[in-house]
C-alpha cells in the first residue's frame, strides 16, 4: 500500500484500474506478509524454486554431450543441435558419440569441449564400468549406477523435473475443471447441481488403478495418456469446495446486488463469487499437487507408469526393491521423494497460513 | 443507596499487536468509571466502536487476552476484584453472580442443544443440580420469563423457537443462578419492534422481582428512555457523560449526547402529487407450493407475498413496514425480477413482465436496490471505483474509459465521498460511507425506483441521520421513487408519503403515511406503533403474550 499512498490517486489515468487488478492489493500484501512469517515455508519455497529451475535445465547438467564444441576454429553447440560424425572428420555420417573415446581425444586435439557438470543423459548406458551394474557411488558415478549402468544422479535430476511437471499440470488442469464444475453447481443448484452431484458419486467410484492397467494393454501409456487418464479422476477433489463456497456466496447481498443491476451470470461468476472460492482452492493446491506427485511415482512403481526407460522417481523405487544388494539406489530415491514431497507440504503450510482469514482480518 | 455490588474505576483496555517485530498498542477505552447498585438499570450508550461492549465484554474479563490488556484499572464484584483474578475466582463469578446476555440469540445458542441441556449445563455447574431436580428449576425459569408449556418446550431445539422466544431462553439461562448483576449487550437489537417491547417489559419485571442490577449496552435510546435509571455515554472510548436519565434527556451537558440523543430523522417537503404512477402493481403474488406424498402432490401454498397492489409515482416515497418474515424484502426482491411471483406489474404504463434479455436489462436499468447490510452487499475484492462502474459494464453503458471513470467521481462526489478514494477496497470504509458507495452503485443507471431494504438499519442514529438526508436530496433532484422498507418506525414517519404495513405476507393496512400514523386502523398497526412510539407499561410476565413472538 505505500507506494499507493504516496501517489495522489487522482493523479492517475483511468487506466489505474486495470494495473490495480495487476497490482497486489492490500489483502494480496497482508498475504505475503503471513506468509513470510512462516519461516520453515520461505525456505522449503527458496529451496524448491532453484531446484525446480535446475532441473528445469537438465540438458546443460546432465547430458552425455558437451554444451559446446570449439573444433577447427568452428563453433558448435551438440545440446541443441546434432551434428555427424563426419562434421568431426569421422568416418562414418552416424550421429556423433561425443563420450566415444576416439572422437573425445579428437576434438581434444583440434579444439576443446565444454562438458556439463554430469556428463551422462538419463539414458545413457556406461559401458566402461569397472563394476557389474548397479555400481555402487565412486568418482565415475557419484551416487553410482543402476541396474542397467545408466548414471543415477542424472536418472534423479530429469526424474525430479518429469515428476513435478506432471504433478504441476494434472493440478492445475484438474484445479480449473473441478473449480468451472464446482462453480456451476453451486452457482445454479437445484437439479443440475442435484445431478452432477449423483454422477460425481459413480464416476468417483471407478477404480483407477484397474483402468490404467487395462489401458496398458491396450496402448503404451506414456506421459500424456497418463495425464489424461488420472485428470478423469482428479477434478472431483476441487469441486467439492469450490460448490460449498458458492452455494453460500451465491446469497451474499452483493450478488444479488450484482444481479439487480444486470450483470450476467458468467461476470457475477468470475468476478464476485470466484474470488472467494479461490481462497480454498488455492489453499489446496500444494497438497494436491504433492498427491499428484505421489500418484506417478506408485505407478511408475508397479510398473504402470511411464513407458520403459524414462527417468522417474517411482522406477528407481522399485529398482532399489529389486536391488537390495544396491543401497544406493533406494536411499536415493526415498531421500529425493521425501526431500520432495516435505518441501510441497511445507510451501502448502505456508499458503494455507497466507489464506486462513482468521489470521487475515485480525 | 447501599455499596454498589459492581464499581468499575479507571478502566483502561488495550490491544496489543506484533507486526514485523514492532509491539504496536491500540488503546481503545480510557479511564471509564461507574457504578453498579442493586435493582438499578445502568446504560451505556454510544456509537458502534465508542468501546461499549468492550467495556462490558471486560467485566467478565472475557476479552481475548493477553492479546488484549488493562493499562490501568480496577473492575470489583462486591469487594472482589476481577482484573487480572484467576480463572477459578472468575468461572465461580460468571453466569453464577454476573449473568451476560447478548445481542443475536441464535448464534449465541448452541444449535444442537435441547433447551434442556442448554439452561441446564450452568445449574449443574454452579449448583450441582441435575436430573428431577435439575428439570424442575428448568421449568420454573422457563415460565419465569414467559415461555407458556415449558414442560413440553424443554426438549425442544433453539431453531425450533421463534426470535423472541430464544432472546427468553437467554434470559432464563443469565438467569439460572440468580445473579446480582444482569450485563444485556443490545438484547433487543436483532428483534423486532413488538417483541423488544415484551422483552424490555419482561427485564423490567424481572429486575424488580429479583433486585437486579442492569447493565444495558443498546445505541437505541428508545429503548433506554423507557427502561434505564441512569445513562453512561461513551464516545472515542471515554465516558464522556454520566447520569440520571431524566436529567440528561432534559439537559445533554455534551454536544456529543445532544446528537446523540435528539438527533432526528430530518423533515421533507411533501412532494408534489403527480398523477401517473411509475410504477403500478395488481395482486402481485408469490405463493411457494408445499408438496407431500409420493407423487409431490401440492397440498397448499406458503404465501410468502399475498395479493399485495400499489401505485408509486415520481418523487414520492412507499413506506413498507412490518416485522421480519412479513414479507417486505420478498416484495421487493419480486418486483426486481430476482424472485418469480404472479401479478401485473406495469412500469411506465409498459407491463413489465417480458422474459428476454433486452427487456430485462431495460427494467434493471429503471430500478435499481440498496440492501441493508452496508458490510455485506459490497464485494470485498472489489475497488469502490469497480463496484460502482460495475453497472455501467453490465449494460455496456459508456464505453470509454475515461469518460467512465468522469461518472464514477460525478456519482462519487453526488454522494458525498471524496472520488480520490475509488481505488480502495471496502473494508477501508465506515458503515454509513459504505451505505453512500451502495447507493452511488445503484444511482449510476440512473434508475427511476430506488428500492430502499432497511438502508439505515446497520447505521448509528447520527450516520443514519445523514444517509436520510442524502436520500432526501437525491429524490428532490432527480425525481425518483423510493420504495422504503424497514421496520424502524419513526424514520419510515420521516420519509414515507404513503405507507404498506403488511404482516405474515398479507397487506393489512395500506394508505396515506400521515392518515395511518394519526389514525391506524388495524390492531396490528396499533400494536406496532404503540411498541415504537409509546413509553413501556410494567405489565406482568405471564400475560400470555408469547403467542405474538412466533
Amino acid at each position: 500500500m505505500t507506494g499507493q499512498a504516496e501517489q495522489s490517486p487522482e493523479s492517475r489515468p483511468p487506466t489505474a484500474g486495470l494495473m490495480a487488478r495487476l497490482r497486489p492489493g492490500p489483502i494480496g500484501e497482508r498475504r505475503w506478509e503471513l506468509f513470510r512469517a512462516n519461516r520453515r515455508s520461505v525456505w522449503a519455497l527458496w529451496i524448491f524454486t532453484v531446484l525446480l529451475v535446475v532441473s528445469l535445465f537438465a540438458e546443460l547438467i546432465a547430458n552425455d554431450r558437451p554444451f559446446f564444441v570449439w573444433y577447427d576454429g568452428d563453433a558448435y553447440w551438440p545440446t541443441f543441435a546434432d551434428y555427424l560424425e563426419t562434421d568431426f572428420d569421422g568416418q562414418f555420417p552416424t550421429a556423433a558419440v561425443y563420450r566415444d573415446p576416439w572422437l573425445k581425444s579428437h576434438i581434444d586435439e583440434n579444439g576443446f569441449a565444454i562438458w556439463p557438470l554430469i556428463e551422462y543423459h538419463h539414458t545413457t548406458v556406461d559401458w566402461g564400468l569397472d563394476h557389474p551394474a548397479p555400481a555402487p557411488p565412486g568418482d565415475r558415478h557419484i551416487l553410482g549406477t543402476d541396474d542397467q549402468a545408466r548414471d543415477v544422479v542424472a536418472r534423479v535430476i530429469y526424474g525430479f523435473r518429469i515428476s513435478v511437471l506432471f504433478g504441476f499440470i494434472l493440478t492445475l488442469t484438474s484445479a480449473v475443471i473441478g473449480v468451472g464444475a464446482g462453480a456451476i453447481q453451486g452457482y445454479f443448484g437445484g437439479w443440475l447441481d442435484l445431478l452432477l452431484q449423483r454422477f460425481m458419486e459413480v464416476w468417483g467410484s471407478m477404480p483407477t488403478l484397474y483402468i490404467l492397467i487395462i489401458l496398458a494393454s491396450v496402448v503404451e501409456p506414456n506421459f500424456w495418456w497418463l495425464l489424461g487418464i488420472l485428470l478423469l479422476f482428479s477434478w472431483m477433489g476441487f469441486v467439492g469446495v469450490v460448490r460449498a463456497e458458492f452455494l453460500k456466496t451465491r446469497k451474499f447481498e452483493y450478488v444479488r446486488a450484482a444481479r439487480a443491476l444486470g450483470v450476467r451470470d458468467a461476470r457475477i461468476i468470475v468476478r464476485h463469487v470466484l474470488p472467494n472460492a479461490l481462497v480454498a482452492t488455492i489453499t489446496f493446491m500444494p497438497f494436491t499437487l504433492a498427491g499428484s506427485v505421489t500418484v506417478l511415482t506408485s505407478l511408475d512403481f508397479l510398473g504402470f507408469g511411464l513407458p520403459p526407460g524414462s527417468p522417474s522417481l517411482g522406477e528407481l523405487l522399485a529398482q532399489g526393491k529389486a536391488n537390495l544388494q544396491a543401497p544406493w539406489l533406494g536411499v536415493t530415491g526415498f531421500v529425493v521423494i521425501g526431500l520432495m514431497l516435505s518441501l510441497l507440504i511445507f510451501i502448502g503450510e505456508g499458503v494455507r497460513d497466507a489464506f486462513d482469514p482468521r489470521k487475515l482480518f485480525r | 443507596m447501599s455499596s454498589p455490588i459492581l464499581s468499575v474505576k479507571d478502566l483502561s483496555i488495550s490491544f496489543q499487536r506484533i507486526e514485523r517485530g514492532v509491539r504496536q498498542v491500540a488503546d481503545v477505552v480510557r479511564n471509564v468509571e461507574f457504578e453498579l447498585h442493586a435493582g438499578e438499570t445502568v446504560a451505556l450508550v454510544g456509537e458502534s466502536g465508542s468501546g461499549k461492549s468492550l467495556t462490558a465484554l471486560s467485566l467478565l474479563q472475557l476479552l481475548p487476552y493477553p492479546h488484549a490488556f488493562h493499562p490501568s484499572g480496577s473492575i470489583a464484584y462486591r469487594g472482589r476484584e476481577l482484573v487480572g483474578a484467576g480463572s477459578s475466582v472468575l468461572q465461580e463469578i460468571r453466569g453464577n453472580d454476573v449473568s451476560m446476555i447478548f445481542q443475536e440469540p441464535m448464534t449465541a445458542l448452541n444449535p444442537l442443544h435441547v433447551l434442556e441441556k442448554q439452561i441446564g449445563e450452568s445449574l449443574a455447574l454452579h449448583q450441582g443440580l441435575v436430573g428431577h431436580a435439575a428439570r424442575k428449576t428448568i421449568c420454573s425459569l422457563l415460565e419465569k420469563v414467559g415461555i407458556r408449556d415449558a414442560g413440553t418446550r424443554l426438549s425442544a431445539y433453539p431453531h425450533q423457537l421463534s426470535g423472541g422466544q430464544r432472546q427468553r431462553v437467554m434470559i432464563a439461562m443469565a438467569l439460572a443462578n440468580k445473579p446480582d448483576v444482569l450485563i444485556a449487550d443490545e438484547p433487543t437489537t436483532a428483534l423486532d419492534v413488538t417483541v423488544q417491547a415484551r422483552i424490555l417489559d419482561l427485564l423490567k419485571s424481572l429486575q424488580l422481582s429479583d433486585n437486579l442490577g442492569i447493565l444495558l449496552i443498546t445505541h437505541d435510546l428508545n429503548m433506554v428512555r423507557k427502561i434505564a435509571d441512569r445513562i453512561l455515554v461513551m464516545k472515542d472510548g471515554r465516558l464522556v457523560e454520566q447520569g440520571e436519565t431524566a436529567s440528561i434527556f432534559a439537559m445533554p451537558g455534551e454536544a456529543y449526547t445532544r446528537t446523540l440523543l435528539f438527533a432526528q430523522p430530518p423533515d421533507r417537503d411533501p412532494p408534489e402529487r403527480v398523477s401517473e404512477p411509475v410504477l403500478n402493481v395488481r395482486d402481485l403474488r408469490i405463493w411457494y407450493p408445499v408438496r407431500k406424498g409420493l407423487l409431490k402432490k401440492t397440498v397448499g401454498h406458503v404465501k410468502a407475498v399475498n395479493r399485495v397492489s400499489l401505485e408509486l409515482r415520481p418523487g414520492n416515497t412507499l413506506g413498507v413496514v412490518g416485522e421480519s418474515g412479513s414479507g417486505k424484502t420478498t416484495l421487493a426482491l419480486a418486483l426486481l425480477k430476482l424472485v418469480n411471483h404472479e401479478g401485473s406489474v406495469m412500469l411506465d404504463g409498459k407491463p413489465a413482465s417480458a422474459e428476454d434479455r433486452q427487456s430485462i436489462m431495460k427494467m434493471r436499468r429503471s430500478m435499481q436496490i440498496v440492501f441493508q447490510d452496508p458490510y455485506g452487499s459490497l464485494s470485498p475484492r472489489m475497488s469502490v471505483g469497480e463496484i460502482v462502474s460495475e453497472g455501467l459494464d453490465a449494460h455496456g453503458l459508456v464505453p470509454d474509459i475515461r469518460e467512465r471513470d468522469r461518472r464514477v467521481v460525478d456519482i462519487l462526489k453526488e454522494v458525498e465521498i471524496d472520488p480520490n478514494v475509488r481505488f480502495r477496497y471496502p473494508h477501508e470504509f465506515s458503515g454509513g460511507q459504505r451505505q453512500r458507495i451502495a447507493i452511488a452503485r445503484a444511482l449510476v443507471l440512473e434508475p427511476r425506483i430506488l428500492f430502499l431494504d432497511e438502508p439505515t438499519s446497520a447505521l448509528d442514529r447520527t450516520v443514519q441521520v445523514q444517509v436520510l438526508e442524502l436520500l432526501n436530496r437525491l429524490q428532490r433532484l432527480h425525481g425518483l421513487a423510493y420504495v422504503f422498507i424497514s421496520h424502524d418506525l419513526s424514520v419510515v414517519r420521516a420519509i414515507a408519503d404513503d405507507l404498506i404495513v403488511m404482516r405474515e405476507g398479507d397487506v393489512v393496512e395500506q394508505g396515506r403515511a400521515g392518515e395511518i400514523f394519526a389514525s391506524p386502523t388495524h390492531p396490528y398497526t396499533r400494536e406496532l406503533l404503540s411498541a415504537a412510539f409509546d413509553p413501556v407499561i410494567t405489565t406482568a410476565v405471564d400475560s400470555g403474550q408469547e403467542s405474538v413472538d412466533g
